[in-house]
């Protein structure tokens, strides 16, 4: 799946949040945009799945702009593209068993047989074996985000997309989080678009950094180049976060 | 809000399919309200009975106490109380967990996982109101008539046979017909309030503590409204 976004702009109120971003995002790959807190980047996070519509400004998805699509009509888009919350997004009133599924009952995708063995299938892939019957307030930040990517998983999407996936976690578990990130991707062959100002994170995770600031994409380059940047917000942004 | 109550009715042909949540709603606003529904109920029944009982034995005329509550009840007071309970009790519940989710981006995964929210949370709480209100206001009605009986026959000596009978004989289709069509709408009312001000929650744990108390007072307000213009032009 590729991911074209062509000078978006979003204000809510006369905060102006995205200035005329532009980002391609190519199909397979991963995609890190990083900037400080408050920079914008959830808010375009969610709107490559039509969470938040721009202002003005298009996103196309393999060549369709969405942003011309009315609700009912995102719906399809959305069961190709999985979105890993910052928070988790689990539903409370449910077992983590429940929330995996979620997608698949809903959806009437497979028997309730099926739906079961998938279920441990993805929570085997995060490492979260035998915890179908936990409820999300019993888990911890980590194993929370974990289970929000197994549910994720459990429609096979093409496109993941992390909102700050290792915030508030100890560096260990944050470890675990890439690491899986990377197995996701290497392994399911998806396109992964990571949002974080987490620079270990960042730099573990490779693929195509790019610099969120001032509601534009000021720079964008692999790893190494990166870290090599010219550009004086990359290297401040660089040197804070050493 | 008009708006959600189409996009519900647009769904409505999914509710076979829904039912276990809709069972789990109807459990919510029925049965767990029952405790509170039969004492308001009673005490209701007990109060209208006694207070014009007492008016109406100075007139000798406190014979007429089952008429006078049963049509009190059936067509204004048991709708109305009824109603009342159910936003107080289950209609700001219904916000405040929406709303919840709303701020902790629940909603949001729902819609990204393809699902509407609406379907997913509005039509289970608006086909349990729209059946278990009227089930609930016929059930407060029977327990404030007891009520009234047992304030009628210890208080006012007038036998229950006699109380009944007069209820009996007053009571219409007419006034049955009225108080299931007002708890209807009042449940209808309830369910799109509750659920339009959970959807509509904003900044935080704040946000959702306003929109709890915006669902209740909003609900109220136009349960009394609704109650008027269906007594005026209905009833």
């Amino acid at each position: 799946m590729e991911i074209k976004a062509v000078d978006i702009r979003k204000s809510f109120g006369s905060n102006e949040v995205l200035k005329g971003l532009t980002l391609t995002i190519k199909s397979g790959s991963i995609c890190t945009i990083l900037g400080g807190s408050g920079s914008g980047k959830s808010v375009f996070l969610k709107h490559l799945t039509g969470l938040v519509r721009p202002d003005s400004g298009s996103i196309f998805v393999d060549g369709n702009d969405i942003t011309r699509f009315k609700e009912e009509e995102l719906f399809p888009l959305r069961r190709r593209i999985a979105m890993i919350f910052q928070s988790g997004g689990l539903l409370g009133s449910m077992t983590v068993g429940e929330n995996v599924g979620l997608g698949l009952v809903e959806h009437r995708m497979a028997s309730p047989e099926e739906i079961a063995r998938v279920v441990r299938q993805k929570l085997a892939l995060v490492h979260l074996e035998g915890k179908e019957n936990e409820i999300p307030a019993n888990l911890s930040g980590g194993m929370k985000k974990r289970v929000s990517i197994a549910r994720a998983l459990t429609l096979n999407p093409e496109l993941i997309l992390y909102d700050e996936p290792t915030a508030g976690l100890d560096p260990p578990m944050a470890e675990t989080i890439d690491d899986l990130i990377l197995e996701l991707t290497r392994d399911l062959k998806v396109t992964s678009v990571v949002v974080t100002h987490d620079l270990k994170s960042v730099f573990k995770l490779g693929g195509t950094l790019n610099m969120l600031h001032d509601g534009r994409i000021v720079e964008s380059a692999e790893a190494g180049e990166f870290r090599n940047s010219d550009n004086a917000i990359v290297r401040e942004f660089l040197r804070r976060g050493v | 809000m008009a708006l959600l109550l189409a996009e519900i009715l647009r769904n409505i042909r999914h509710v076979s399919a829904d039912r276990r949540r809709i069972l789990r709603q109807m459990l919510e606003v029925g049965w767990n309200t029952l405790p509170l529904a039969s004492m308001i109920g009673f005490f209701t029944g007990m109060i209208t009975s006694l207070q014009t009982g007492m008016e109406l034995k100075t007139l000798g005329l406190h014979h007429q106490i089952g008429s006078i509550v049963g049509i009190s009840l059936a067509r204004e007071m048991g709708p109305v109380f009824a109603a009342l309970i159910v936003a107080a009790r289950v209609g700001a519940a219904w916000t405040a967990e929406i709303g919840t989710m709303s701020v902790s981006e629940e909603v949001d995964a729902l819609r990204s996982l393809g699902i509407r929210p609406v379907r997913f949370l509005g039509l289970p709480r608006f086909v349990a109101s729209i059946i278990m209100l009227p089930i609930l206001t016929v059930y407060a009605i029977m327990v404030g008539i007891w009520g009234g009986a047992m304030v009628s026959a210890n208080y006012l000596g007038v036998p229950s046979r006699i109380y009944y009978r007069r209820m009996w004989d007053s009571l219409e289709l007419a006034d049955i017909r009225l108080c299931l069509l007002k708890a209807f709408f009042f449940g209808v009312i309830i369910s799109i309030v509750s659920t339009w001000c959970g959807l509509a929650t904003t900044n935080g744990a704040e946000g959702v503590g306003r929109s709890t108390t915006r669902s209740v007072v909003i609900t109220l307000s136009l349960i009394l409204v609704a109650d008027y213009f269906i007594t005026r032009f209905i009833g």
